[in-house]
């Protein structure tokens, strides 16, 4: 009897799931949606024939099977929901029965649906149909994105009828997104991700966010956040979904010769203004990255005072090519046409209108620390992107064996070939004595130990600069030294990120210029303290003075070197 | 439509009926060709040969212990299995007449079943969720059999085959996991077959027989569905035959050697067996259709209490196929089978997952390739292979947890404790990079 | 046991039989109507509800693509599609006889397999095919396409009149 009960219960049951079965199996929204359009339809149908037909007609699925544009074989069936796209009686109607616009040329019948407002051809419910479900990769696109699509054949951006793309892709320069992202045939740099083919990759939402806040996609990036306005944004995403590689009808050919169209049109020379450089420096963003006054970007060096610091020559020379004076700078090149690099330089040697506080540790505060840090450590907010990285000043090994002197001059003239500049335009020579001292006392915590006594260094180079020594050196170099400085003498060694300071890279010019043969001796045969430089003592003098040679040929300073050795 | 309980007389000799009466006799001569009694058994003969003169019944012996029948003994772990099994069977062959193993259309079908094919997207429920539930029921099954002892002597045969066949629910579910071609499958297997790759001298050749080419792609797909459809089906259909006729040769489901008081049908000596139960017919004896209650002449033994197979065990058997029913149709009305994007090889998901019953496997892996992926499953493996030749006496058959099998008892369940923390470890706090996370 | 305890026997468990068998009938009667509708669906789950082919409704373009007098033979939908004056019409190229696909000429339709010969109307002249070319019926959408559709058949003569 037990059983009986058993089987009674759980047939009821399944009865009861079957029910529900046959519900969810047969209540379909589509159906709904057809019902009502016949309903509207036939309140509507201007003769009886019509009428008749709509009469006759059941619910069935509607589908188009498209090819070409991309795919084989494409099977769009929204207008199994969307009935009124092609009638023209329901211009005023609601979702789903809506009169599509009139896009001239194309036609559902060869077009289909999904290859402009994308979601999912196939699916039948609303859900799916959209793309709101997280795991299709393309949901549908709203207005305005939908332009975005409009680039899939027509790859030129300015087209009247898509205003959103044609500003997203001015939007692009504009925010100085070349400087540091790869975009087929529109820019090439290196720091970001290649965004060629974002839109393929990436939804609406995801693009958004990357831009208002980069670091939730991606914890580690550099990107700075741009803040901008609301159109802004929109605009800027339109564009970006609209980069899908390539568009459906191009070979590389065409593409190649619709990028050359794509170049902009560059003014002419001409001169330019203090305002005008104002204007693109506010334009690019610089302060994206930089400081400028009260406006950060917490990752380049403080520019208030750049007048004071470099010149306009030094400046316009960085735009053009931000290697050009630091040879591993990290800033992008914006390729920026000759007369936008001008003014912003001529903006920037401007900006002179600047007093330096008088007390040491205020000094420090304003000049310093934004490379240095504020405890001294090396560890500024900019000091992530520059290299060489700022001295840290706690390092008490390196800085009781640094002799005063260089010290001062450091201050005062700055460091060429790294990020240090000069300031001696607005510290004067005592000045710069103090803050070196200050530093000292303040980071170190000790007073300065005794120096041993000096060393005996030799007055002149004794082996000649020839292409026999410099060979020479090479094999040593190659034998002792390219684990820290690198094969290619760059200071990118294998060891080299395990060590701070980080192997100088001997093919920075600018620097290696001010080093003297005799210091470069001097830092071979007894190493550097407090850095990972080893001395070399036992290597013969000859071995010794070939490196310095081979040192002199890759810096490129050759015999020629100034040697100041400040 | 009046039916004897016995065949229809044959024909008739002599004098030919007319050919009215004839055609009026034709139903129920149909009938009889077909079945022989009556549809509802109504004595004891007829319940007896209700099951042994059925082709689908006769895998029952006429009748079953009690104990047998008790939910505690089984669980009805085996059966449950079983009817999973036939329900995939049955909504693989639908499912097929939609599918094309090609990684141009394999998705679009995915797509078409569930929104354009009438009932597709339930019977791709069902058989999804049936899918993933066989697996769990046969481990359960297993875990049955080994801690009531019912995989010792004589039954040690029957414990090989039934490992076998899990092997084959694990490899079968794992082939039919490609089919969708979505994200989750084309990764899940990318990766599972990547494990493979660990094995020592074969690793390499395996994957790429099995794959049929370095990645997964068409060759893949069409390899898979071969043998989900057709080779794997057809061994486990084998094997399951032959795991039921071991059950019955081996003398039916596990039992203690003595059984207790109330499994012992009380007979005195002096009562006599109610013989009129049976109807008298000339020449038919019952000797193999019914064990008379008393005691056996040969051992003076007690004999277990026996009830028919009709009703009791194929009523409980019912009950049983229509709770699957009940249970994966509720499931695949409520939880839509997991379908994510069109499988992009360029893409690959952070992290990428294993089937979920692999993630043990993964996660072993993450410890140490080698052993995590190749040598503790084989040897635990070849543990579950041999488990039954290890038990070095008698005792503890048919008892769940029995004193004298607390050693291997608890070996197993740690095993089976290990592998489904790693199991859960791998499924739900490992998130990008396989980094340990926290779920909630 | 003798016949009369039997009878009472059968008195006092005839309430509880009756419930027994109602349970019991209930039950299979409920697994009949589940496997029915099971059963039920699953066929019609086998009948496709889209095409994944051609589909057998399908737009050929608007009517001011077809000149008056012209005939367009659609090799791919195995139809020939005509316009007199104002009238259109859609005819089947496929031979009534076996299958084969006919060809359009001048003065009718040619089987290239069995040799029948139909007429510009379809009509049989020659050959083995038992009845005429079939005619489908040409729509009009909201839009304004031409739209043909292959399932529904109809008179032979029955054309769709448009604008000029």
């Amino acid at each position: 009897m037990k059983i009986r009960i058993a089987l009674f219960v759980s047939s009821l049951a399944l009865t009861l799931v079957v029910a529900g079965v046959i519900l969810t199996a047969t209540n379909e929204d589509w159906r709904e949606h057809q019902s009502a359009y016949y309903d509207a339809a036939l309140g509507q149908a201007s003769s009886d024939t019509v009428k008749a037909a709509i009469r006759e007609s059941g619910l069935e699925i509607k589908q188009d099977m498209l090819t070409g544009f991309g795919a084989d074989r494409r099977a769009d069936r929204c207008r199994t929901c969307h009935m009124a796209v092609d009638d023209p009686n329901f211009v005023d109607g609601t979702e789903p029965l809506r009169t599509h616009p009139d896009v001239k040329g194309h036609s559902f019948n060869e077009f289909g649906c999904t290859i402009c407002h994308e979601g999912q051809g196939r699916a039948l419910d609303k859900y799916h149909a959209h793309g709101e479900d997280k795991h299709w990769p393309e949901p549908i696109l709203a207005a305005p994105y939908i332009e975005a699509s409009c680039a899939r054949c027509h790859p030129d951006p300015y087209l009247d009828e898509t205003p959103h793309l044609r500003r997203g892709r001015q939007l692009f320069e504009k925010y100085a997104c070349v400087g540091c992202h790869k975009m087929q045939g529109i820019s090439r740099g290196t720091l970001g991700p290649d965004l060629s083919d974002i839109g393929k990759r990436y939804r609406i939402k995801y693009l958004r966010e990357s831009i208002e806040d980069p670091a939730a996609n991606m914890a580690m990036t550099i990107m700075p956040a741009y803040r901008m306005p609301e159109q802004d944004l929109v605009d800027l995403v339109v564009f970006l979904k609209s980069r899908r590689g390539k568009t459906i009808f191009e070979d590389p050919i065409t593409l190649r010769t619709k990028t050359r169209k794509w170049k902009k049109q560059q003014p002419e020379p001409h001169e330019v203004t203090v305002e005008d450089g104002k204007k693109s420096f506010e334009d690019r963003a610089c302060v994206a990255c930089h400081k400028m006054g009260m406006k950060d970007g917490g990752l380049g060096p403080d520019l208030t005072f750049a007048g004071l610091i470099r010149d306009a020559d030094y400046m316009e020379a960085h735009l053009a090519d931000p290697r050009s004076h630091t040879p591993d700078s990290n800033m992008p090149n914006f390729w920026m046409h000759e007369t936008e690099r001008k003014a912003i330089a001529k903006y920037l040697a401007s900006l002179t209108d600047y007093r330096a506080p008088l007390k040491p540790e205020e000094q420090y505060m304003e000049l310093c620390a934004r490379c240095h840090g504020e405890r001294g450590d090396g560890n500024g907010p900019a000091a992530a992107n520059l290299v060489p990285r700022p001295r840290e000043f706690t390092n008490a090994k390196f800085f009781n064996w640094l002799p005063d002197e260089r010290g001062w001059a450091a201050i005062h003239e700055g460091v060429p070939g790294t990020a240090m500049p000069a300031f001696r335009q607005m510290l004067s020579e005592a000045q710069s004595k103090a803050l070196f001292d200050w530093i000292r006392e303040e980071f170190l915590k000790a007073k300065r130990t005794e120096r041993r006594k000096p060393r005996k260094l030799p007055t002149e180079n004794p082996v000649a600069w020839t292409p026999e020594s410099m060979e020479r050196g090479r094999i040593i170099y190659q034998k002792r030294c390219y684990g820290c400085h690198g094969r290619f003498a760059d200071g990118r060694g294998p060891n080299a990120s395990e060590m701070l300071p980080r192997p100088r890279n001997l093919k920075n010019t600018a620097y290696m210029n001010n080093v003297s043969d005799i210091r470069l001796w001097e830092s071979i045969t007894h190493g550097i303290v407090g850095t990972g430089m080893p001395p070399w003592e036992y290597l013969p003098d000859s071995q010794r003075w070939d490196l310095v040679n081979f040192v002199r040929g890759i810096s490129k300073t050759g015999a020629a070197a100034k040697g100041s050795d400040r | 439509m009046s039916v004897d309980r016995v065949p229809e007389k044959p024909l008739p000799e002599g004098d030919k009926p007319g050919l009215i009466s004839s055609l009026k006799q034709m139903p129920t001569r149909i009938y009889h060709s077909i079945f022989r009694y009556r549809p509802v058994p109504q004595n004891e003969l007829e319940q007896a040969q209700a099951v042994a003169d059925n082709f689908f019944f006769h895998i029952h012996s006429a009748k079953v212990r009690e104990r047998s029948l008790k939910l505690k003994t089984t669980f009805g772990l085996g059966m449950l299995t079983l009817n999973v099994f036939l329900i995939l069977c049955a909504t693989g062959v639908l499912l097929m007449f939609y599918y094309v193993p090609s990684p141009d259309e394999a998705y679009e079908r995915m797509q078409d079943l569930n929104g354009a094919v009438f009932f597709g997207r339930f019977l791709r429920n069902v058989h999804r969720w049936a899918a993933e539930a066989m697996v769990v029921l046969a481990v359960l099954h297993m875990m049955r059999v080994f801690l009531t002892g019912a995989h010792k002597s004589p039954r040690e045969w029957n414990w090989v085959l039934g490992v076998v066949l899990l092997l084959l629910t694990l490899f079968m579910s794992f082939t039919g996991y490609l089919l969708p071609w979505d994200q989750l499958a084309y990764w899940a297997v990318t990766v599972g077959t990547a494990i493979a790759k660990y094995a020592p001298l074969i690793g390499e050749d395996l994957r790429y027989v099995l794959l049929g080419a370095d990645e997964v792609g068409g060759e893949a797909l069409i390899r898979f569905y071969v043998l989900h459809v057709a080779v794997l089906p057809a061994i486990m259909f084998a094997l399951i035959g032959w795991h039921f006729w071991r059950i019955r040769k081996d003398g039916g489901l596990a039992r203690p050697t003595t059984p207790q008081k109330n499994e012992v049908t009380p007979v005195t000596p002096d009562e006599q067996p109610e013989y009129d139960r049976f109807p008298k017919t000339e020449g038919k004896t019952y000797g193999l259709m019914a064990v008379i209650p008393i005691r056996t002449p040969q051992t003076g033994a007690d004999v277990e209490k026996q009830v028919h197979s009709w009703p009791s065990a194929l009523g409980r058997e019912l009950v049983l196929f229509v709770i699957t029913l009940l249970a994966l149709s509720l499931a695949a009305i409520v939880w839509d089978a997991p379908l994510e994007g069109p499988a992009d090889p360029s893409h690959p998901p952070n992290p990428a997952k294993a089937p979920w019953y692999f993630l043990g496997l993964q996660e072993m892996v993450a410890y140490d390739a080698f052993w995590g992926g190749i040598g503790i499953p084989t040897i635990f493996v070849l543990l579950a292979f041999v488990a039954p030749y290890l038990e070095r006496r008698k005792g503890g058959e048919g008892v769940w947890f029995h004193p004298s099998r607390s050693a291997a008892n608890w070996t197993f369940l740690s095993i089976m404790l290990l592998l489904t923390v790693l199991t859960i470890i791998g499924t739900f706090f490992r998130g990008e990079n396989w980094d340990f996370v926290v779920p909630w | 046991m003798n016949r009369l305890e039997h009878l009472e026997d059968d008195r006092a468990g005839a309430v509880k039989k009756t419930r027994r068998s109602f349970i019991s009938w209930f039950s299979v009667g409920a697994l009949a109507v589940c496997a029915g509708v099971m059963t039920l669906f699953n066929l019609i789950f086998l009948k496709p509800r889209v095409s994944q082919g051609a589909a057998s409704k399908f737009r050929i373009g608007k009517p001011e693509n077809y000149a008056s007098g012209s005939v367009v033979e659609m090799k791919e939908a195995k139809v020939v599609v005509r316009r007199d004056g104002n009238r259109i019409a859609a005819i089947s190229t496929i031979c009534t006889h076996l299958g084969c696909t006919v060809n359009s000429t001048d003065v009718g339709f040619e089987c290239p397999c069995h040799g029948s010969i139909y007429d510009l109307q379809g009509d049989v002249v020659a050959g083995p095919a038992p009845e005429p070319l079939a005619w489908y019926r040409v729509g009009l959408t909201p839009s304004g396409e031409l739209e043909i559709d292959k399932q529904s058949v109809v008179d032979a003569g029955t054309y769709l009149e448009v604008e000029a």
